[in-house]
């Protein structure tokens, strides 16, 4: 049974389908990546998922069971976790404060006391690279930085689903290598990942397979090598000229 | 509920409209909420009356005046004090603005002491007898003055580069920092005309009820009512937002009674907030407050 | 330079614990006049903390706080003369009450952000006031007079006086505790971004309402003692809005979010007020006004941020010019 299913998705803004009628599924431990040109519907998916938005029809069952409509504090106790695209840090608390509530208030701390919370969120800190700057302000952090707080902040929350979005927007090369790495060892301990982006390479390494969204519909699923090849994904894309290009050379 | 209360209610509303436009400017364009606005209105009355008793000037053309003096002081605290502080965020403005608020009031009894004065010009009583209904005519003035003024706003707003460099910067303060709008003096100036325009509530109040050193006041909460019934920082918005609240209250009082007016005026702020935030004619502007 | 934490923190307790010893003895060493002064102080420094539950740790505004007050004192105030209890029980069943009426507003009302939160509490705080002036129970708009206290004044200040510090250090323990405590991460969650919050679990309905009928409940028992302490109170008295704006001034001023920040708000700007009364019979509201405007110029982000920089004379003109346009 997958992990998480939609059917039939959608969500409308007035007249404007973000997602439209979408069918899909993440296995148990896998990763899926999500791509898609701007305005595909890809953080509108990742919204209804985490439960900041109601679909307009169709359903989600996470485990089976169904979350969409459901509110997100109860989603995120199921075991689903989320980053921002633009990061969220919690101003006004410290870097080990912001991962700790994650641990408190997430699948794997209903009920944890503070201090046991610290702890884990050192662990954590430690895993991503910002044990040094547990005690500082989210203020002053770098951008890269902030996108480690954000990861931190998920994992603290021991969930079974994580949710990327954008995780590599803003990353220099050598940040996007540690960033890879990083989901692959999160993947390696029994993590499901569910991550939009669009830093082809990063994607396309990391994920074994890849849903292609376009208008809000969904235009590929597969394998990374065989969804690059897709014409219809070419040309959405780079349009006509380039898929009818790469369809004649098939 | 007869012709004579609508007609009421709606005078009333013209009222409200002058008392609320320059506080709900203010906190829409600049997110300063001026707690010192009841206070001018007050001075602006002040002025009026003074100007009445010491130079003989009907209290409808000593209108420029009141707007002139409250406008220059008006831009004075903007530029002065509340500038220092704007960007701690608008509970330390609000303080600041309170702080203003007890000054002015001292100085008003200071100077004019805590006795009741009035300004009572020939024309006081009369109305236009339609047969069914009497309509005063000070209260037609005012609800006429009151439209003069929403209108004028709203060209000086569309039509000239202030104008529009204040919406601007109502709508996005950095954006509009960026393109070369001089904020500091955009705010002076924005906090001029909701002087200016309490100014002119002043000196239109004057005509219909006694100046205190406190009138302001109650003028404060009702102002607080109409910026947010018609939409922050709205021009025409004041305008429904006052018309709205005269209708209830005087609808209110004469359907439920007097007693739950305040009960009635209030509730009805609390269920648009619920339903409708940001008012009837309004957009979100400033809706967070950090 | 900097002390070790646990060491500070030991520093300020044991300050704290000197103050409280000092302040348990003073009835017995000062005169009534300082009794009903510092009354008047932690009167404020209470209600000054419990606004800080609902502003300071859950960013939301509540200008109307005073509602509370007003419905605390009315509780205390009819069930002492129409239903015949005696102080305590109606003193606690005041404070529900209000707790109670902040949970039942809370569900539509805490749904509104920023701006519209605080008028629509301003809204409510008139409504009730208009209300109790024509409900029977309440006295109408006649105002009701409490039962007098059997016993000598002295006595009678005193008891006021212990009340008022009790109330105060278990509100600034309650600070103390949100701080630290799950309950207080999850308000401070709340109000460094809801949306956030929520995602990392927080049931952020749930935690809101809590926390704003916890703080009416500190409010609402405040206002039965100051019923108590009045002994004679109209609608009016208690649920007027300058009462809400001087509390949140002292807030602010001390620093709101903080746990002491609130107490030394009001120690400030109640000493301020004492003095300036006693100094300027005339005027003494324009020189109020001024003393108010200048400190917010010159403390903008409040008193416990100036001790967070040491007093710094370079730190406070820094942060000075970063905070204007």
């Amino acid at each position: 049974m997958a992990l998480l299913e939609g059917r039939g998705l959608s969500r409308r803004f007035g007249a404007l389908a973000a997602v439209d009628g979408l069918d899909f599924a993440v296995e148990p431990g896998e990763i899926l990546g999500v791509i898609g040109p701007n305005g595909a519907g890809k953080t509108t998916l990742l919204n209804l998922v985490s439960g900041l938005l109601p679909p307009s029809a169709g359903e989600i069952r996470f485990d089976g069971e169904v979350i969409s409509g459901r509110p997100p504090h109860a989603i995120a106790a199921r075991g689903v976790a989320r980053t921002f695209q633009i990061v969220k840090p919690l101003r006004g608390l410290t870097v080990r404060e912001n991962v700790a509530l994650g641990a408190m208030f997430g699948r794997a701390g209903q009920g944890a006391g503070t201090r046991a919370a610290r702890t884990r969120a050192d662990e954590v800190l430690a895993l991503v690279g910002l044990a040094s700057r547990a005690d500082d302000p989210v203020g002053i952090l770098t951008v890269a930085d902030l996108k480690r707080l954000e990861l931190a902040r998920a994992l603290a929350m021991g969930p079974r689903l994580l949710l990327l979005d954008e995780v590599m927007a803003g990353l220099n090369p050598r940040e996007i290598e540690w960033a890879m790495g990083l989901v692959r060892e999160v993947h390696r301990h029994g993590m499901t990942v569910l991550m939009i982006e669009h830093v082809m390479r990063a994607v396309m390494g990391v994920s074994q397979r890849i849903l292609v969204l376009h208008h809000g519909r969904r235009l590929a699923l597969g394998a990374p090598e065989s969804v690059s090849r897709d014409p219809a994904v070419i040309e959405a894309y780079l349009g006509r000229r380039y898929g009818a290009a790469q369809a004649d050379s098939v | 509920m007869d012709l004579q209360s609508l007609v009421n209610g709606i005078l009333l509303g013209g009222v409200y409209a002058c008392v609320g436009i320059g506080f709900s400017l203010v906190w829409g364009v600049t997110n300063v909420i001026n707690l010192a606005h009841g206070a001018m209105i007050t001075l602006g009355a002040y002025v009026t009356f003074w100007a009445y008793q010491g130079l003989g000037l009907d209290p409808f053309l000593s209108i420029p005046l009141a707007m002139l003096a409250m406008g220059a002081l008006g831009y004075g605290i903007q530029r002065y004090l509340v500038n220092l502080v704007v960007r701690t965020g608008v509970f330390m403005t609000l303080i600041l603005t309170f702080g203003v608020q007890l000054v002015l009031i001292d100085t008003a009894l200071f100077l004019f002491s805590g006795d009741y004065r009035a300004v009572t010009p020939s024309y006081g009583g009369a109305g236009l007898d339609l047969g069914a209904v009497v309509v005063p005519y000070v209260r037609l003035a005012i609800f006429g003055i009151g439209l003069l003024l929403t209108f004028v706003l709203h060209l000086f707003m569309t039509r000239t580069r202030t104008g529009n460099a204040i919406r601007a910067t109502a709508l996005n303060r950095d954006a509009a920092q960026l393109v070369g709008v001089d904020i500091g003096r955009i705010y002076a100036v924005t906090f001029a005309i909701g002087g200016a325009l309490a100014g002119a509530a002043g000196a239109l109040l004057s005509t219909l009820y006694t100046i205190t050193p406190v009138m302001g006041q109650p003028l404060l909460g009702k102002a607080f009512v109409i910026a947010c019934l018609g939409g922050l920082g709205t021009m025409w918005g004041s305008l429904i937002g006052g018309l709205i609240l005269g209708l209830a209250e005087t609808v209110g009082a004469v359907t439920i009674g007097p007693a739950y007016q305040q009960a009635l005026s209030f509730g009805l702020l609390v269920v648009i907030l619920v339903v409708r935030p940001e008012g009837i004619v309004g957009q979100k502007f400033f809706a967070e407050v950090k | 330079m900097t002390r070790p934490p646990g060491r500070r923190a030991a520093l300020t307790g044991a300050a704290a614990g000197a103050l409280v010893v000092a302040a348990l003895a003073l009835p017995w060493l000062a005169s009534g006049y300082w009794v009903r002064v510092l009354s008047g102080v932690f009167m404020f420094g209470a209600l000054a903390q419990s606004l800080n539950v609902i502003v300071g740790f859950t960013g939301y505004a509540d200008f109307g706080n005073v509602v509370f007050f007003g419905l605390g004192a009315y509780t205390t105030a009819a069930l002492m003369t129409k239903a015949g209890w005696a102080f305590g029980p109606s003193w606690v069943l005041g404070g529900c009450l209000a707790a109670a009426a902040a949970g039942l507003l809370g569900l539509p009302l805490l749904r509104l952000r920023g701006h519209y939160f605080a008028i629509a509490t301003i809204g409510v705080l008139e409504a009730v006031r208009e209300i109790t002036s024509n409900v029977a129970f309440f006295g109408g708009g006649m105002g009701i007079t409490l039962p007098v206290f059997a016993g000598p004044p002295e006595v009678f200040y005193r008891t006021i006086y212990y009340l008022l510090l009790v109330v105060l250090v278990a509100f600034t323990g309650l600070a103390w505790w949100l701080a630290r405590s799950r309950f207080g991460y999850a308000l401070r969650a709340i109000k460094a971004d809801e949306e956030a919050a929520a995602v990392m679990g927080v049931h952020t309905t749930r935690y809101k309402v809590l926390a704003w009928a916890l703080s009416a409940l500190c409010t609402g028992l405040v206002g039965g003692i100051y019923a108590y302490w009045l002994t004679y109170i109209e609608p009016p008295f208690v649920f007027d809005i300058l009462i809400s704006v001087k509390y949140w001034i002292m807030m602010l001023l001390g620093g709101a979010g903080t746990v002491l920040g609130p107490l030394a708000g009001a120690i400030i700007l109640e000493s301020l007020s004492v003095a300036i009364w006693g100094q300027f019979l005339r005027g003494h509201m324009l020189v109020l006004g001024l003393v108010i405007s200048l400190v917010i110029l010159f403390m903008p982000t409040g008193f416990m941020d100036l001790v967070r920089l040491r007093f710094s004379p370079a730190a406070v003109v820094d942060n000075l010019r970063r905070n204007r346009i």
